[in-house]
């Protein structure tokens, strides 16, 4: 068989064809920085110069410091995907959006052990500082309604997040830290006793604090309260802020009495993206009892089609996160929760034991939670900040910080 | 002195730290590696186990004649 030369058909010569990504002419010019580009660029190009980009950033998978999630399961990822252009406010849009938030909340409260006769309520909110921002509005504004005159105060530690300064200087409430003690890295209720008036909107108490992985005296708070008030005629109460341990002592250590067993503890917030292992974006905030949601902060919006009551400072959003949530409390159920908690404990004591062992770091951390928080055993001629430093050479993202302030006794 | 005979750390009033968080991706291989590599870290920091610019062993040493 013999096989003739066939000319090939017009336009498939050289460069006219080719769309090969690196080709791209893109790849040869400066990307525009600062000013939208006049025109736009090929999808594929597009992509490719953010994410290589971004891979200057670091691994999240070495990302040892951190609190949040960065790691879910493919099934997750898919559901994330799934939902995240359907907007979770639009209620009558999307109905069983709606009903999964509603079991979510219903699977908290007794995670938190609200007591059978509560009528306890909950929201998601994007993390757990927004749900302390809500949290804490509740307790001022029910404050408020009881108390027509007077500058309103807030107690907690110096261990506690930013958040709660942040909502002391936003919404204008004195805040009252607690120092921490030189080898106390927590509040007390004797602290506690010292600061407040009738004039508190509440006392806040940190199960997990970010430094120290500490979690604070509620129950001794949680007394001293029961006394004071009564002795005063006051209402002070609690809120709990469990960003970190509120997904890990239900499973791990459920007998501490630290949640809604407590009388005074009429508000917890969560981060759902951190113990509860769905990526950044999630919180959620419980009342025990829907009277403790002040009725006046409630938003009823119907333009959307339906009535819908919100207690939330941000409007729209996805509902990728609050589905992320849902599949793991099914995948997972209580006992694969226990099991991974009990796992992260195990190896964040055995890594403790470790650092211990080598003779140059001591740990400060009780170990209540899997968060190991270490010092240099001796003055050594370099800070932590080096030694973090020195170890991202490897990939390791360790954080060196300071402690708050200690008390000047 | 402490009851173990050391010196105190860095004055409390300034007191750095830091922190790990065994989060469920932070196995007990990753735990091994990591306690290994900030101990191996915080020597080289200390210069007693002073890092080598030059390799300890020739590159063509098994290229010499003998």
């Amino acid at each position: 068989m013999i096989s003739n030369k066939v000319e090939p058909p017009a336009g498939n010569g050289p460069g006219t064809g080719l769309s090969a990504t690196y080709a791209l002419r893109y790849f040869t010019e400066s990307v525009p920085r600062y000013e939208i580009p006049a025109d736009g660029m090929p999808a594929g190009a597009a992509c490719q110069l953010v994410h290589d980009e971004l891979n200057l950033d670091g691994n999240a998978a070495f990302d040892l410091g951190t609190f949040t999630t960065t790691w879910m399961e493919p099934e997750a990822e898919r559901l994330i995907v799934q939902n995240l252009g359907k907007n979770f406010v639009d209620r009558f849009e999307y109905p069983q959006t709606t009903e999964i938030h509603q079991r979510i909340v219903n699977m908290l409260g007794p995670l938190f052990n609200a007591p059978d006769q509560a009528n306890f309520c909950g929201t998601a909110t994007v993390g757990s500082s927004e749900a302390i921002l809500l949290g804490l509005l509740a307790h001022k504004r029910a404050w408020r309604n009881k108390h027509r005159t007077g500058h309103p105060n807030i107690v907690f530690g110096a261990d506690a997040h930013i958040c709660w300064d942040k909502f002391a200087r936003y919404f204008e409430v004195e805040p009252r830290v607690v120092p921490m003690a030189k080898d106390r890295f927590c509040s007390d209720a004797a602290a506690v006793r010292e600061r407040i008036d009738e004039n508190t909107i509440c006392v806040g108490a940190i199960m997990g604090t970010t430094f120290t992985g500490a979690c604070e005296p509620v129950r001794e708070i949680d007394a001293l309260l029961a006394g004071i008030n009564q002795d005063r005629g006051w209402d002070i109460s609690i809120h709990v802020d469990a960003a970190s341990a509120g997904f890990v002592l239900p499973f791990t250590n459920p007998e501490l009495v630290w949640d809604f067993r407590l009388s005074h503890v009429r508000s917890i917030n969560v981060s759902g993206h951190k113990f509860g292992l769905v990526y950044p974006g999630l919180g959620w905030l419980l009342f025990k009892h829907a009277g403790d949601l002040p009725e006046d902060l409630v938003f009823y919006v119907n333009y959307l089609g339906d009535t819908m009551p919100t207690y939330t400072l941000n409007f729209s959003r996805g509902s990728g996160m609050v589905m992320a949530q849902y599949y793991n409390l099914l995948r997972l159920g209580y006992a694969g929760y226990k099991s991974i908690m009990e796992n992260c404990l195990a190896n964040a004591r055995y890594f403790a034991g470790r650092l211990v062992a080598s003779g140059l770091f001591d740990v400060l951390s009780t170990m209540e939670l899997p968060i190991v928080t270490f010092r240099f055993r001796q003055k050594a001629g370099f800070t932590p900040f080096q030694l973090s430093r020195k170890l991202r050479e490897r990939g390791w993202m360790l954080p060196a910080y300071n402690l708050p302030p200690t008390r000047r006794t | 002195m402490d009851a173990a005979g050391l010196q105190p750390a860095a004055d409390a009033e300034d007191m750095t730290v830091m922190r790990v968080v065994a989060r469920e991706t932070f196995s007990r291989d990753m735990a091994e590696i990591l306690a290994a590599d900030i101990v191996s870290a915080y020597r080289s920091l200390d210069g007693t186990k002073s890092e080598r610019l030059e390799p300890a062993v020739s590159p063509r040493r098994g290229h010499h004649a003998t």
